[in-house]
C-alpha cells in the first residue's frame, strides 16, 4: 500500500516537474539518444526516490540526479548525423506571430551551448535555471569561486560562438 | 548579443521542448517499470551474473569430486575450485564498493569518480578472469577429454599413442597451442573492452580533469 502510494506521488511529481529531465536531455542528447537518455534518468530518479529525504527541494534533487545520470551515461556511439535542433517556431502556438530574429538567435544558443563540454553544460544549465553559485558548486563538486570564474568563462565561450553563427 | 538574454531565450526555448516531449502519466509508468539504470546497476547486475556462475561451478564442482571419487578428477576440479575462490572475494568486494545507489548524495565530481573507479576495477578483474579462464580451459579440458574419452574414442586413443611416442614434440606442440590460444584470447579480450568501455572512460576521466583543472587553476 505504502510502496503503492509513493508510486502515485513519484508519477505526480515527475508530472509536474518533467521539464528537469527534457532540459537535461536537451543539453546532452539528440534524437534517438534523446529517448534512451530520458529512460535512464526518469528510471534513476524513481530508483533513488524511496531514500530521497524530502530535506531538499525536490527540483535540487531531481537536477542532481539526472546530471549525475547524463554525464555517466553509457550510450552507443551515434551513427545518424546530428538532429537539427527545432526553431521555436515549430511549438509556437500557432496564433502567435513568428519573430525571426530571437528564434535565430534561439537556435543559436542550443549549437553554442552544444559546443560546451559535459561539465560546462550541467554548469551553464543549473545557472541559467536560477541556482546560486553556492548551490551549483554543492552539485558540482567545486567551490562557490569555482562556479563564479567558470561561469563567466562559459559566458565568454557562448558569445564568441552565438556572434560566430549569427555572423 | 546582450548576455543578459540568455535566461529568457533558454527559457522560452527550454519551454517550447517541454511541451513538445512532454508526457501523460500512462507514458511515466511505462518507463519506469523497465530495468535501465545508471552504469553502476549496470556493473552490479553483471557482477551479481558473474558471481552466481562461479559459486554453482564451484559447488556442482564439489558435487562431482564426491560423486566420481577419482583422484584426476579431483585434481583437476580442486584447482579450477581452488582458482576461483580469490576471484568469489574479489567479486564480493567489488560488489560492496559499487553503491548506484549513491548517485542523489553525490556531487557530478564524487560520482564520476566513483564510477571511474568501479568501472576500471570491473574490467581489470574481467581481463584477469579471461586470461585465468585460458590458463584454465587447456589443461583441465585436456585432461578431462582423456580422462572420460581415451577408452571410447578411437581419435583420442590415436593422439594418445602419438603423445606416447613423440611426447617432446607433443608437449612443445601443446604448449605452443595453449599460448597461441592464451595470446589471442588476451587481445581479443582487451580489444572488445577498449571498444566497450575505452571511449567511455577516456570521456570521463576528460569530465574529471576539467573539474581537478578548475581546481587548481584559481
Amino acid at each position: 500500500m505504502e510502496k503503492t502510494n509513493q508510486h502515485n506521488e513519484f508519477v505526480q511529481l515527475i508530472e509536474q516537474h518533467q521539464g528537469i529531465v527534457h532540459k537535461v536531455c536537451n543539453m546532452y542528447a539528440d534524437g534517438e539518444e534523446r529517448k534512451d537518455l530520458f529512460q535512464e534518468i526518469l528510471v534513476q530518479l524513481w530508483r533513488s526516490y524511496h531514500s530521497f529525504k524530502k530535506e531538499s527541494k525536490f527540483t535540487t534533487w531531481a537536477y542532481r540526479v539526472a546530471l549525475n545520470t547524463a554525464i555517466s551515461s553509457l550510450r552507443k556511439k551515434k551513427r545518424k548525423p546530428e538532429s537539427v535542433p527545432l526553431s521555436t517556431s515549430q511549438f509556437r502556438i500557432a496564433e502567435q506571430p513568428i519573430d525571426y530574429e530571437k528564434e535565430e538567435r534561439s537556435k543559436a544558443l542550443h549549437l553554442a551551448i552544444k559546443e560546451l563540454t559535459k561539465i560546462e553544460r550541467g554548469i551553464i544549465l543549473l545557472h541559467l535555471e536560477g541556482y546560486s553559485y553556492e548551490e551549483i558548486g554543492e552539485m558540482i563538486g567545486i567551490t562557490k569561486n569555482h562556479v563564479g570564474v567558470k561561469i563567466n568563462r562559459i559566458k565568454t565561450k557562448l558569445k564568441k560562438i552565438i556572434v560566430k553563427k549569427l555572423a | 548579443m546582450n548576455l543578459d538574454e540568455f535566461t529568457d531565450l533558454w527559457g522560452e526555448y527550454a519551454k517550447g521542448e517541454v511541451h513538445k516531449y512532454r508526457l501523460k502519466t500512462d507514458e511515466i509508468n511505462d518507463i519506469i517499470n523497465t530495468k535501465a539504470g545508471n552504469i553502476l546497476y549496470r556493473i552490479r547486475r553483471n557482477l551479481i551474473f558473474d558471481l552466481a556462475i562461479l559459486l554453482i561451478t564451484i559447488v556442482l564442482g564439489i558435487g562431482f569430486i564426491l560423486f566420481i571419487q577419482n583422484l584426476i578428477v579431483t585434481l583437476l576440479l580442486g584447482s579450477i575450485i581452488i582458482i576461483f575462490v580469490p576471484f568469489v572475494v574479489m567479486m564480493s568486494r567489488q560488489l560492496i564498493h559499487c553503491r548506484p545507489e549513491l548517485i542523489e548524495q553525490s556531487s557530478v565530481k564524487h560520482w564520476i569518480e566513483m564510477v571511474i573507479s568501479s568501472t576500471e576495477k570491473y574490467l581489470n578483474r574481467y581481463s584477469k578472469g579471461a586470461v585465468a579462464a585460458t590458463i584454465l580451459a587447456v589443461p583441465i579440458g585436456a585432461g578431462l577429454g582423456y580422462y572420460f574419452g581415451s577408452e571410447q574414442i578411437e581419435i583420442l586413443q590415436s593422439l594418445v599413442a602419438i603423445a606416447q611416442n613423440n611426447r617432446a614434440v607433443w608437449l612443445v606442440s601443446s604448449i605452443a597451442v595453449a599460448v597461441l590460444f592464451l595470446i589471442i584470447n588476451y587481445f581479443v579480450t582487451q580489444w572488445y573492452l577498449k571498444k566497450m568501455y575505452g571511449n567511455y572512460l577516456e570521456a570521463l576521466k576528460e569530465c574529471h580533469n576539467e573539474l581537478e583543472n578548475n581546481e587548481n587553476n584559481i
